[in-house]
């Protein structure tokens, strides 16, 4: 085959393996072209001077601005029941908890991670937690920092309201839309100096929320030069930690059980994992299991001979066709039995096709893991039951 | 929305590559693009395939990106905790792709991306690129010639079927 065909094939495969929070993406996209389009529109109408108001009011408007009682962003005031806003508990743990989830619901990758927090039990002490991490690329650090308030306070419009463009002191700022007091903002640096991003957000709940990152390698003093132009998380992430936090607390003032679980505890987002194990036949012990947004995975194990197996389930963008026999409904289905990494382990590997595209591939191996040693001589689950799995029309209601 | 919602994974992939899997920056560049299709949708019925269009406004975006901001970038030699090679199919063989790839200048990296992930024409890819048809075949050589040496034999390996 041609360099330039197999380069093609490699370059779709590994395209395949990138997925995307298509709504997310999409609805961030149409706010950025509303605002380029309100500023063009803007600039055309008045000049510049006019254009500062506009974009001005524009934000103010989609932050909910100010109603007649004074209140940001449409507020409510009314304090939580029990002991109002001056209640606050909230341990070390909890708050490292609380970033380690969030970062994890957020779609951030994070290899390596280091934590730090602190608790608190005063309204007016605030309760911090840092994560250290390998984000794929470099080091990188996000910070948060919570603390109780009365959302009422009139003090705090000001740290959630962008100050009028001319006089900004950000490079970028936007006062956010939804029932809450969202800001986002870019810190300007020197050119290619050292730049924060963060959201700091006042939620109805009666906390101030902030989370921050920015483009230096972590572990590291305000000397460091920067990694990057811009920090790599952007704040569409940042905004969705900082909203997985505020649903961490309760109103009364402590930590709920959103973000406090320990970490890894709970299968990630995605429904792969538990259709897997919805359509795994039933004499099939289930060990252990993981998943992502686009696969899953179980180790099943047999009782008697302690043998397990590794089944690993995903949606794949493949060109690599090998199919065996197409059924009535047109989805062709591959079967295939190859050699695993270790001496005698056996890969049953059976991949489903749709007519609508949907590509599924589910693979067992006889050992707990595809890097492991076999355990046992054949899978504990045979080709037919895969197949089964696979043809399934479960998967068309996989995320 | 919708044109949105259906295009975003597709140039999302598309931009992964072109950035070489930095999926941040990625995920920048789709909403840039987007964000300037959505400017554009009044004159739309007068664009022949905007699906086309969203494509080389992305690759626009990447290059005037790389231009204005490449002197602050400080690209890391290595992808760190890159996994040792294991099977055919793992990921750490597409990883040496996308190490491959971002090792070449931005602009052959597009010519790339736009011919063999594209499928497009020399022509086609000098038009999304504004640069001649003779620079995009000069460019394509140079880096297919590169990606042969970088890759070498892994690339037999990452198309062996699994």
């Amino acid at each position: 085959m041609p360099f330039e065909d197999e380069l093609g094939k490699v370059l779709r495969d590994t395209a395949g393996t990138f997925t995307a929070d298509r709504r997310s993406l999409a609805e961030g996209s149409l706010l950025r072209g509303r605002r380029r389009l309100a500023r063009r529109r803007a600039s055309v109408m008045a000049g510049s001077a006019l254009a500062v108001v506009l974009v001005a009011t524009a934000g103010v408007q989609l932050g909910g601005g100010q109603d007649d009682d004074g209140k940001v962003g449409g507020l409510a005031s009314t304090p939580p029941p029990g002991g109002g806003y001056g209640h606050f508990a909230v341990t070390a743990k909890d708050m490292e908890n609380i970033l380690q989830n969030g970062m994890e619901v957020s779609g951030i990758a994070v290899a390596h991670p280091t934590l730090q927090a602190t608790g608190s039990s005063e309204a007016s002490r605030p309760a911090t937690a840092s994560i250290d991490f390998g984000d794929g690329f470099s080091a990188a650090r996000v910070t948060l920092s919570v603390r109780r308030v009365d959302p009422a306070d009139e003090d705090l419009k000001e740290l959630i309201t962008c100050p009028p463009e001319g006089d900004s002191p950000y490079e970028e700022c936007t006062t956010q839309p939804d029932n809450r007091a969202v800001k986002g903002y870019t810190e300007a640096g020197k050119a290619g100096g050292i730049k924060k991003w963060a959201v700091t957000m006042l939620s109805p709940s009666g906390y101030l929320i902030e989370v921050a990152t920015n483009n230096v390698a972590s572990k590291t003093n305000a000397d460091t030069e920067p990694v990057t132009r811009n920090p790599r998380m952007n704040p569409g992430k940042l905004r969705y930690l900082a909203m997985f936090v505020d649903g961490s607390f309760t109103p009364a003032g402590e930590p709920s059980s959103l973000g406090t679980l320990e970490p890894g505890t709970q299968a990630e987002p995605g429904d792969f994992l538990p259709l897997l194990k919805d359509l795994l036949p039933e004499r099939l012990h289930i060990y252990s299991e993981g998943g992502t947004e686009v696969g899953g995975h179980v180790v099943v194990s047999d009782s008697e001979s302690g043998n397990r197996t590794y089944i690993e389930v995903g949606r794949i963008a493949g060109d690599k066709e090998a199919w065996n026999e197409t059924l009535s409904d047109g989805t062709k289905v591959g079967t295939r039995q190859l050699p695993g990494q270790q001496p005698g382990v056996v890969r049953l590997r059976v991949d489903a096709l749709r007519v609508n595209g949907l590509w599924i591939s589910i693979s067992a191996y006889n050992a707990p893991s595809p890097t492991s040693k076999k355990s046992g001589a054949a899978p504990l689950i045979t080709a037919e039951e895969l197949k089964t799995i696979a043809t399934s029309r479960s998967w068309l209601l996989a995320r | 929305m919708e044109f949105a919602t259906g295009r975003a994974g597709h140039l999302l992939r598309s931009a992964c590559l072109l950035t070489s899997g930095d999926t941040h920056l990625a995920e920048d560049l789709v909403q840039e693009t987007l964000s300037r299709m959505y400017t554009l949708w009044g004159r739309m019925s007068r664009i022949d395939n905007p699906a086309a269009y969203a494509q080389t406004v992305l690759v626009r975006t990447f290059l005037t990106h790389r231009r204005r901001y490449s002197a602050a970038e400080r690209p890391l030699a290595d992808l760190p905790d890159a996994p040792p090679a294991r099977s055919a199919d793992d990921p750490a063989l597409r990883l040496a792709l996308l190490q491959a790839l971002r090792e070449l200048p931005p602009k052959d990296r597009a010519v790339v991306v736009l011919r063999y992930w594209e499928d497009r024409s020399v022509e086609d890819t000098a038009d999304a690129m504004n640069v001649s048809s003779a620079a995009v075949r000069t460019r394509s050589t140079r880096a297919l010639a590169k990606l042969r040496e970088r890759l070498g034999g892994s690339i037999a390996e990452l198309i062996t079927p699994a």
